[in-house]
């Protein structure tokens, strides 16, 4: 019997790309439709861009250089925003584990409870941070905390989402294995499935913390403390020099967060 | 109207005698989709034996053996298992009946970011649940030294402290093993525990298993494909053959050729 077969299926190539079918085809079609609506509907306009340039070019030369005049109070109004960040974080992590192991499906058998954690995060979620912070100042006025709690809801519904989903993805043969010696589920899932989630736990944290500091940037400009306030002022008070000040502060805190939380994942993954 | 004369109940499966500790009668177990696995299986497992259950791949020997843990609900027949009759409704009489199990699966099935310490702390939570069995760091230090001196037994004392991930195969193999008996359970279950080891780890495996268990004065059931450790590590064969149990037999008495034959 011979060791190889000719077909002779390899004289002519295969096409390089599979030909739609008319399903796909029409989904084609309706995509790039919806695209075109969406820029006509959004007043895309590449000459109004072109047309603002000069008035960019006036904020730049009108901002530089930054002013250090209230370098000091900027200060501290930065270093309110990430505690805002880091708290807020903390307490929206803190809420996002409890509810997360009734979100994981099969791993609590609660049928009923994961449906109301799953509703929960969604919840959280599909509403905007500036939602949120606007509903805490009504709730907690003015400042901070106002902030800290937006950001807390936030993380909660961002964490507990992917939480779930790690446990979920969690091999399930070490807890299996403890149940087989009567281990109760709790136990088993705080022995095994934790722990074995927890380096996407760890990524997901850095994370919403990462995330967090970008919103409380902006939380400030509804009154929820944090220095998007001050951002704001300045730019009503043509102050752009203070502006670009604050804009550097910005982008070093936000810089830094990320560098920072880039390290600790690359040696939580390297183990 | 007598319920009871128009609803017979099935006559409950008489009390198994003094020191049989597994008594299986006319099981049957059956899947919707599978059918049926196997039926009229019976016998009779007494404190201290050694028994190997042999047969080809979807024979039902895994499935047996998840019966025997309460996991498979049987369609026929029933399950005595240290004296208690099984019902896989009642979840809190299993979870206890369990505790007193060890069971070691195919694939260790170790937490693998965790200390080999706290991996065989956990073997103790079916007992004694709680947080404070959660790592071996937080555990009562008389929960650690019996994890240890199980670690011990399978001569791995001394990583006790290393991150499961790292061992061998066959070291975490062992270390499942550990797991297994730090509860000093009464009746130890195996699903292929050799499996997935070369030949070498799985003997080096096979002879601490052999040697702990005796130790003990545990029952022992394994599974198994190597009819060298089927014959050898037990006292007695049980082999399933197309649903049937065709096998039951004190391993000296077995020529290798009745073994074969479960898997033609």
């Amino acid at each position: 019997m011979p060791s190889t077969v000719n077909s002779g299926l390899a004289r002519t190539l295969p096409s390089r790309f599979a030909r739609p079918t008319a399903l796909a085809f029409t989904g084609y079609t309706v995509g790039l439709a919806v695209l075109v609506w969406a820029v006509r509907g959004s007043g895309w306009s590449v000459r109004e861009l072109i047309e603002g340039m000069p008035a960019f070019a006036d904020f730049l030369s009108r901002s530089f250089p930054p002013s250090l005049d209230r370098l000091g109070s900027l200060t501290r109004t930065i270093v309110e925003t990430f505690q805002m960040a880091i708290s807020g974080t903390l307490t929206g992590l803190v809420l996002a584990l409890p509810l997360s192991i009734f979100a994981a499906r099969d791993l609590t058998g609660s049928r009923v409870l994961g449906s109301v954690a799953r509703a929960l995060f969604a919840l959280f979620r599909t509403v905007p941070d500036l939602v949120w912070a606007l509903i805490f100042v009504i709730i907690v006025g003015l400042g901070p905390f106002a902030g800290t709690l937006a950001i807390a809801v936030d993380a909660a519904g961002f964490a507990g989402r992917f939480f779930a989903e790690a446990m979920e993805d969690a091999d399930k043969g070490p807890a299996d294995a403890l149940r087989a010696q009567g281990v109760r589920r709790s136990d088993a899932i705080f022995c095994a499935i934790i722990p074995a989630a927890m380096p996407s736990f760890i990524t997901t944290s850095l994370f919403s913390l990462e995330k967090a500091v970008r919103s409380s940037v902006v939380l400030g400009l509804v009154g929820a403390g944090g220095i998007g306030l001050e951002l704001k002022v300045a730019m009503d008070m043509f102050d752009y020099p203070t502006a670009a000040t604050v804009i550097l502060m910005i982008f070093v805190l936000v810089l830094a967060v990320e560098r920072a939380g880039s390290f600790v994942r690359k040696r939580i993954i390297e183990g | 109207m007598n319920l009871a004369l128009a609803y017979p109940l099935p006559a409950p499966a008489p009390a198994p005698e003094q020191g049989i500790e597994i008594a299986v009668r006319e099981l049957e177990v059956s899947y919707r989709r599978r059918g049926t696995v196997f039926s009229q299986v019976s016998f009779e497992i007494r404190r201290g034996d050694r028994v190997s259950l042999v047969g080809s791949n979807g024979a039902g020997k895994s499935t047996l053996l998840k019966a025997l843990l309460g996991f498979v609900a049987p369609s026929a027949g029933s399950i005595n298992v240290l004296g208690q009759q099984l019902s896989v409704s009642d979840t809190r009489a299993l979870r206890e009946l369990r505790a007193s199990i060890g069971f070691v699966a195919q694939k260790h099935n170790l937490v693998p970011r965790l200390s080999v310490l706290s991996n065989v702390v956990h073997g103790t939570l079916g007992g004694r649940p709680g947080p404070f069995r959660w790592f071996h760091g937080i555990a009562p230090d008389e929960v650690r030294r019996r994890a240890l001196a199980a670690l011990d037994r399978v001569g791995l004392a001394h990583l006790a402290l290393q991150r499961a991930d790292s061992l061998s195969g066959g070291q975490s193999q062992r270390v499942a093993i550990a797991r297994a008996l730090v509860s000093e359970p009464r009746l130890i279950l195996a699903d292929e525990p050799v499996a997935s080891l070369d030949p070498a780890a799985g003997e080096d495996v096979m002879q601490v298993f052999e040697e702990v268990v005796r130790a003990e004065g545990a029952t022992l059931i394994f599974t198994t494909h190597s009819l060298d450790h089927a014959t050898r590590y037990a006292d007695r064969v049980l082999g399933l053959c197309h649903g049937t149990l065709r096998i039951d037999s004190a391993s000296h008495a077995l020529a290798a050729g009745e073994i074969r034959a479960l898997y033609g």
